[in-house]
């Protein structure tokens, strides 16, 4: 606790706030809750998810088949909710700060340019090490 | 199966087996549930996003993002450095005295790529983020250029390490630059170039040699220049060592460090290889910057594999490596003594000295680990026997034969165990004959003298022996084949240390310089991790002592025996850093494996009393089966074993049970 979350595992916490979904559940509310500006693919999924899993956020709870499709269901713990709990604390909190200051003094937009080259080649370097 | 669906499941290889087999089918569930009506093919956005997945998952986490920041932290210093050498070079080492004419005022066409660089270290403070990587793409061409330049113009170059230390910082300040730069850090790049120099000329000046040794071409400069490399080495070390004491992630300091330290590593050696042909292995340059680069190599895998379960069959291929390495240096060796020197019988020795180890190479991936003795003991025998190699390339063969004996592997089962030792040893065969062509002053036939080339193609055998030596370090340190790791660290370290050490005086700077720093950094980041380690060590055992207590009691039979079973597992899952439950479960069964087990005293049944008779491996498979309640996947991967061999493990172990006259259950 205390690091602030990346928005999609925000996202996937608060759909499962909601109860017990299964992983096309989740992409589903994810976009729903998001407006459609966070898709999330199932690569993306289930590598949130695993880490929630192994950080207690999260349990896999029940196995159903569907269509021949396994699902599974995945419910928020009582300290994935309190992680949630805390951090949807800290951006309202944010927001509430961001408001007052705004109404006081414009603000300026600051781009800043990303560089996207170097993940992709501390991929591949790091792939080689892995074999 | 639909077509969709299996074209699913192709992609989904990307994922490590293991987890394909846990998780594949719900992946699979729910790319199908994602997918649009009517879809026959998964998109490109679908495929990169699995790729990417299932990279993070056999990275385990933050090995790329680790990498990814130290690269952008190493990236300014390698520029700085790469400029800040080629301005060094060019006003000194390239400066001719009055009246004698090189490439115009120059020594070699080196002054060209060097103006490049130092014109890139400028460009770096004034050019926008999206164009900064355009003006060192320029200085690295140029770099390269000055090999054919140098040969088609009949001027001189600057030596090769040179070259590809340059390139080799280009590499990195390619792939790490690009960050967008405001203020005082625009003047960082340029500024460090300028101390580079200016430290290297100070070096210079120390040891009295400004301006008296131009005749010396190229020899002590870039040593010099590697001291200050191997300064920045240290400076990006201590900067981790300050982070890791603060308790802020150390490791992308660390990759900053090792990866300046690559190219920094072939700046620094002097050649220390005696002239003329001799009988024995003696290291040369070569061997000093193949060392010092695997020793990097070596720290990077380790960084690595802290990230991740530890290989752990690593020392499982340390020996096909190194009957690898040894089948592609006879095969090049006994090859090229027939056909491609001058002098065919002088010295080559009798070719049933090399032969041998062809073949072992060639057989190994179709033998059983016996068989692989047996035949590298033949081949050892074979060279020994016939009037064979120069003693120093029998010195190195049977060292690399000892490897193979102590670490000799598991059968092949895997396409990646079948192509290793060919693949190893047709590289090793390549770098050989790159090695010798190098040697004989870049002539493909016609070569004169056997023994110093076979000497310094032997060099290559170090890579097999760091990996030798790694796989060992790591068996000792995790308490696994205690034996087998030491003794092949004292195989691996000390055939390197004997050729190393009498020259280690004349050896760089950075080879010296990386352990001390990479030691301090680790000490520092081991004292302060302590508590956190105990406090998750305290906090496992709490949760799971009962569980693993019962399942010792079943797989030992008696309660003392449990206990220390348990004890055992727990001391060496927290030695090798991984207090997790099924690396404690791993650790519990393969330790039960070993051991002897009574039958409980307590228990009056005819089945456990059989059960106890049975031998480790079907015992354990079957204790695990039907009191543990475990299915043949789990109990595969507590056992490290296949699934199938586990399903013939505990068949044939009811079968042995009902044979003798148990009721099976």
């Amino acid at each position: 606790m205390g690091v602030p979350l990346q928005e999609p595992t925000f996202l996937i916490l608060t759909a499962l706030a909601g109860g017990p979904l299964h992983g096309y559940g989740v992409i589903q509310e994810v976009t729903r809750l998001s407006d459609g500006r966070v898709v999330l693919r199932p690569g993306t999924l289930y590598g949130a998810l695993d880490r929630l899993a192994e950080q207690g956020h999260v349990v896999a709870e029940r196995e159903e088949v569907v269509d021949g499709r396994l699902r599974r269901y995945y419910r928020l713990t009582d300290e994935g909710a309190a992680v949630l709990d805390a951090e949807a604390r800290r951006l309202a909190d944010n927001a509430a700060e961001a408001r007052r200051r705004l109404r006081s003094r414009p603000a300026t937009a600051h781009f800043i340019a990303a560089a996207p080259g170097r993940r992709l080649i501390a991929h591949f370097i790091a792939a080689a090490f892995v074999g | 199966m639909e077509p969709l669906a299996r074209r699913y499941r192709r992609l989904l290889f990307a994922y490590p087996d293991s987890y394909r087999r846990q998780r594949g089918d719900e992946l699979l569930g729910t790319l199908l549930d994602t997918a649009r009506p009517g879809q026959r093919r998964p998109t490109v956005a679908e495929a990169t996003d699995l790729m990417l997945g299932g990279l993070r998952q056999r990275l385990g986490g933050s090995l790329a993002a680790d990498l990814e920041a130290g690269l952008a932290f190493a990236a300014p210093f390698a520029l700085a450095l790469a400029a800040g050498l080629g301005g060094f070079l060019m006003l000194t080492v390239e400066r001719m005295p009055a009246g004698i004419h090189g490439v115009g005022p120059f020594r070699t066409v080196g002054p060209a790529a060097y103006a490049v660089w130092l014109a890139a270290a400028a460009l770096r403070a004034v050019l926008p983020a999206g164009l900064s990587r355009v003006p060192v793409a320029a200085a690295m061409t140029v770099t390269a250029v000055l090999i054919p330049a140098a040969v088609i113009s009949g001027y001189q170059r600057p030596p090769l390490w040179v070259i590809l230390a340059l390139l080799g910082f280009g590499a990195i300040a390619m792939a790490g630059g690009g960050e967008p730069l405001t203020g005082a850090a625009r003047l960082a790049v340029p500024v460090g170039a300028l101390v580079a120099a200016a430290l290297a000329k100070a070096l210079l000046r120390w040891q009295q040699l400004d301006g008296m040794w131009w005749d010396t071409y190229y020899q002590t400069a870039p040593r010099l220049a590697g001291m200050v490399a191997a300064a920045a080495v240290l400076g990006v070390a201590a900067a981790g060592a300050v982070a890791a004491a603060r308790s802020r992630p150390a490791r992308p300091y660390l990759w900053a460090a090792l990866l300046l330290a690559l190219p920094g590593g072939w700046l620094g050696p002097l050649n220390t290889s005696p002239a003329g042909p001799t009988p024995g292995i003696e290291f040369g340059r070569l061997a000093e910057v193949v060392l010092a680069s695997c020793l990097v190599l070596a720290a990077m895998t380790w960084l690595a594999a802290l990230h991740r379960a530890a290989h752990a069959d690593l020392l499982d291929r340390a020996g096909g490596l190194a009957i690898g390495c040894a089948g592609g240096l006879c095969a090049f060796l006994g090859l090229a003594g027939r056909l491609l020197f001058v002098d065919r019988d002088w010295q080559f020795g009798d070719w049933r000295g090399y032969v041998g180890w062809v073949l072992v190479a060639i057989a190994w991936p179709f033998l059983a680990p016996a068989a692989r003795r047996a035949t590298t003991v033949a081949a050892l025998l074979l060279m020994l026997l016939a009037i064979a190699p120069p003693p120093g390339v029998r010195g190195s063969l049977t060292v690399l034969a000892a490897v193979a004996l102590v670490a000799p592997g598991r059968p092949a089962s895997r396409i990646g165990a079948w192509l290793a030792v060919p693949l190893t040893a047709l590289g090793t065969a390549a770098a050989a004959a790159v090695i010798a062509v190098y040697d004989n002053g870049w002539e493909l036939t016609g070569w004169v003298a056997y023994q110093q080339t076979a000497a310094l193609v032997m060099t290559v055998a170090i890579a097999p022996l760091t990996v030798a030596v790694v796989a060992g370090i790591r068996a000792v340190l995790s308490g696994t084949r205690t034996v087998a790791g030491a003794l092949l660290v004292l195989a691996g370290a000390g055939w390197i240390g004997l050729l190393a050490l009498p020259n280690l005086a004349r050896w760089g700077p950075t080879l010296l310089l990386l352990p001390l720093a990479l030691g301090a950094v680790l000490v520092v980041q081991w004292v302060r991790q302590r508590p956190v380690r105990v406090a998750r060590l305290r906090a496992y055992v709490d949760a799971h002592q009962a569980d693993l207590q019962s399942l010792a009691y079943l797989l030992t039979g008696d309660r003392a025996a449990a206990t220390n079973l348990v004890l055992d597992a727990l001391a060496g899952a927290y030695r090798s850093g991984r207090v997790e439950d099924r690396e404690v479960r791993r650790r519990l069964v393969r330790l039960a494996l070993n051991r002897s087990t009574t039958c409980p005293s307590i228990v009056d049944d005819p089945l456990w009393t059989a059960m106890y008779g049975l031998d480790p491996a079907r015992r354990v498979a079957l204790v695990l089966h039907v009191h543990a309640g475990l299915e043949p996947p789990q109990i595969a991967e507590l056992m490290h074993r296949p699934e199938p061999a586990v399903r013939r493990l505990t068949d044939s172990a009811l079968a042995e049970l009902a044979r003798r006259g148990a009721p099976a259950k």
